[in-house]
């Protein structure tokens, strides 16, 4: 019993936040964050279920189809865990935002095709882990910017 | 009168001896009386008033006082805001607006008014707009008629634009509004949030979504640029044309999850009997967040209402 045991603990401590909340990312548009100075931004994105916010580790990059990258700086979280996404790339070419989100020992990824001077939200895929050079190369493949809407 | 005399007390034996000879007399009743008035005048008024040496920097003080007044207040009031106006192939023309003034552009001309040191709001062909107020903390236009597209870069709720059938309030935003002489008009978010009041009636229009305005009713429910065209039909219908039931009914079914924006709104605008089809709606396209109750929606609970809206806006 005291081996059951032994070995049920940690692994219950180790699928707690797997199984309870669960990391996970939220993509939104500016207006989500309900602050007035992220307006600007292209997009924003939440770490969900992350117990420890402040020791996660949370990268994102923007790649384009020639495989330019740009390592992007993430505006600090807000309280909630939201983070910017502001454009630092280049006006031409097509691209994504690769996401990585780490807390604790879990991992999970997304790969945001960007629109003009918002995001393709239908494109989004939300990922269990962090984006693989083949699944951004993909999701670049088969994305299509659209126009912009008219100003 | 009197020799100077080098005897201690000389004096007073001549004063009294020239008394001794001087005969009596009596002494006039209005002397008696005016002696007793004095003595029965309370004892304050025979106090003289001791005057501050300052008081003669009164009056330069008060009128300094009042020059910073007068000046404090100009300064707020009076606060002019640039304007370029262009006109045809014309030069670009600068020239400036007050509170109170008029602004209007023919059918060949537009102009660009800066709007204190928060944004510009650019002024489209025949369009007539009055600048409310100009203060700091309020810069308030009013538009007649036309169209303006607005950007601001302030925290909320410095920069309002009246018109006759509604108020957009700016939220920290970018945005295109044109109303017609009776004030029929569209509003059109491009960047943040606007809040387009009424009497009280209120849309609240973020990013990439359009609200209609009519005269006599306010603001109408927003809507995504994007959405159905069955859906921006029916809404009109439904806001402006006592559409009611059938309306509605096509509003929720051609609705997607971007557009809870337009059936939140819904919640508080379709009779009760109807209001738990919008609900059954909205949570079909996603589970509503921890403590959002199908009780406290339908009762339509003020801070459940928010937390729903916070959190749907993940999906606009």
């Amino acid at each position: 019993m005291k081996r059951i045991l032994s070995c049920v603990i940690p692994l219950a401590a180790f699928v707690a936040p797997v199984f309870g909340q669960g990391l996970s990312l939220t993509i939104g548009s500016p207006v989500a964050g309900q602050d007035f100075a992220l307006k600007t931004s292209q997009f924003i994105f939440r770490v969900n279920g992350c117990v420890e916010l402040s020791k996660a580790q949370v990268t994102a990059t923007a790649i384009d189809s020639t495989h330019r990258s740009v390592a992007l700086h993430l505006s600090a979280p807000q309280p909630s865990g939201v983070f910017a996404v502001n454009r630092e790339w280049g006006a031409n070419g097509k691209w994504v935002v690769a996401i990585t989100a780490n807390c604790l020992r879990e991992t999970v990824g997304a790969i945001v095709p960007i629109n003009g001077n918002s995001f393709a939200r239908d494109n989004i895929q939300l990922l269990s882990h962090a984006p693989s050079q083949d699944e951004i190369d993909a999701a670049l493949k088969t994305f299509t910017p659209t126009p912009p809407l008219r100003q | 009168m009197f020799r100077r005399s080098t005897h201690p007390g000389e004096h007073e034996k001549i004063a009294s001896s020239a008394l001794a000879h001087l005969p009596m007399a009596k002494a006039p009743d209005a002397i008696r009386t005016a002696i007793e008035a004095s003595l029965d005048a309370p004892k304050a008024a025979a106090v003289r008033v001791k005057r501050p040496s300052w008081r003669w920097a009164l009056l330069p003080a008060t009128i300094l006082l009042l020059y910073a007044i007068t000046w404090s207040w100009y300064r707020v009031h009076r606060v002019r805001w640039d304007v370029v106006r262009v006109s045809g192939s014309l030069a670009p023309r600068s020239e400036s607006i007050g509170a109170g003034e008029w602004l209007q552009t023919d059918a060949s001309s537009r102009a660009e008014v800066r709007v204190g040191t928060i944004g510009t709001v650019e002024v489209e062909p025949d369009t007539r707009l009055r600048v409310v107020t100009t203060r700091p903390n309020e810069h308030r236009l009013l538009l007649e008629r036309g169209e303006i597209a607005a950007t601001i870069s302030a925290p909320p709720k410095l920069f309002f634009v009246e018109t006759r059938s509604a108020t957009a309030v700016d939220l920290g935003c970018q945005y295109r509004m044109n109303v017609d002489d009776k004030g029929n008009g569209l509003l059109r978010v491009t960047l943040g949030w606007v809040s387009f009041d009424w009497q009280g009636r209120e849309s609240l229009v973020p990013a990439g979504a359009n609200c209609r305005t009519r005269a006599g009713t306010g603001p109408g429910t927003p809507f995504f640029e994007d959405a159905a065209k069955d859906l921006v039909a029916a809404l009109d219908d439904f806001d402006f044309s006592g559409g009611g039931a059938s309306a509605l009914r096509t509003i929720l079914d051609s609705a997607r999850p971007r557009d809870t924006l337009t059936l939140w709104h819904l919640l508080a605008r379709v009779d009760v009997s109807q209001r738990p089809l919008v609900y059954e709606r909205m949570v079909s396209f996603a589970a509503p967040p921890s403590g959002v109750t199908r009780d406290k929606v339908l009762t339509l609970d003020p801070q459940t209402l928010k937390v729903w809206k916070d959190e749907l806006a993940w999906s606009w």
